[in-house]
């Protein structure tokens, strides 16, 4: 828990989405201050699993909500719908951090993070962390709209149809994005190939 | 299908597509996938390994994100920082360009030239004829 959530969890109320939305085209700073800690965790953890950057992610996390504080009057128009605002930005912080990873071409791979293993042998940590090796490893080959499926499934939780309207893509098209994903993290701890 | 029908591709194919708990599978396809992993090891150790891939994703989701009050003030600061100037610019565009294409429009669609009108207007001195 951040340092400040003791104080935004006082105000953070029970307001829907799109009741906020509607303060914050208004000017709200309190109700746009609400939506961002409602949502900087979960777009943080997608922007970072997408570009393998916490640094990276939070520039990100932060020119999406700039986006949104500037654009709600205008999304507040165009759009209705309970989940329709965090959807909203999810998009954004999923093509920014894709249009980002694809500028950058190579992202600079930090550092696999530290593995705390309950098993009392040395061996068992050191097999684990090369799984995590491999793994980062892996994830760092992929594509970046693979990752965007990765990220959108497993760090924002949404279903594969949800995803599809994220990426703006077909159904078929997400899954087929998340399939190769999977595929190629879990060859990455079978050496490449099946059995 | 029959359970003889259940290959290790196609338990295979399930598993990139469906992750690596069964229990959330489609319920047709539970069972069949259950008596194939009590039958072959591959289909185990590739759900063991998918397993692991998601127990490699759920460890390091990155829990901490920037300052909520941080977000907030830079997200008002920049609003504020955008020059007057610039929120005017699409608008001045959009109407500089549709007045472009006013004029174009109405000059392509002229039934006649500018040089018929004069042609017109020199006839018309001699009006009198016409009347």
């Amino acid at each position: 828990m951040d340092e400040d959530d003791g104080f935004w969890a006082v105000v953070t109320a029970e307001e829907s989405d799109d009741e906020l939305v509607a303060q914050v085209a208004k000017g709200d700073g309190l109700a746009f201050a609400r939506l961002v800690q409602r949502h900087r965790s979960r777009l943080m953890a997608v922007a970072a699993r997408i570009l393998g950057s916490p640094a990276m992610a939070e520039d990100i996390v932060q020119e999406t909500f700039t986006r949104a504080w500037i654009n709600a009057p205008r999304w507040r128009v165009q759009n209705e719908g309970s989940a329709a605002f965090a959807a909203w930005l999810s998009r954004i912080a999923t093509n920014l951090s894709i249009d980002q990873l694809r500028r950058a071409n190579t992202v600079p791979l930090e550092a696999a993070p530290v593995i705390e293993d309950d098993a009392p042998g040395a061996d068992a940590q050191m097999i684990e962390a090369e799984r995590t090796r491999r793994l980062h490893a892996a994830m760092q080959d992929l594509p970046a709209r693979q990752r965007a499926a990765v990220a959108l499934t497993y760090d924002d939780g949404h279903s594969n149809a949800e995803g599809a309207l994220i990426l703006q893509i077909s159904v078929g098209a997400f899954e087929l994005l998340l399939v190769r994903a999977r595929r190629a993290l879990r060859l990455a701890l079978m050496d490449g190939t099946e059995k | 299908m029959t359970t003889d029908e259940f290959t290790l591709p196609m338990f295979l194919d399930a598993l990139d597509l469906y992750g690596g708990t069964i229990e959330s599978w489609p319920p047709s396809l539970q069972a069949q996938a259950r008596e194939l992993l009590s039958r072959l090891s591959p289909a185990r150790e590739s759900l063991d390994a998918m397993l692991q891939v998601e127990g490699y994703l759920d460890r390091t989701r990155p829990l901490s994100s920037p300052a909520a009050g941080a977000i907030v003030a830079t997200a008002m600061q920049k609003r504020q920082d955008r020059p007057a100037a610039t929120r005017w610019v699409p608008w001045t565009a959009a109407g500089a360009l549709a007045l472009a294409a006013g004029a174009f429009t109405g000059f392509v669609t002229l039934p006649v030239t500018p040089q018929d009108y004069l042609g017109a207007a020199l006839v018309q001195t001699d009006a009198s004829d016409v009347w």
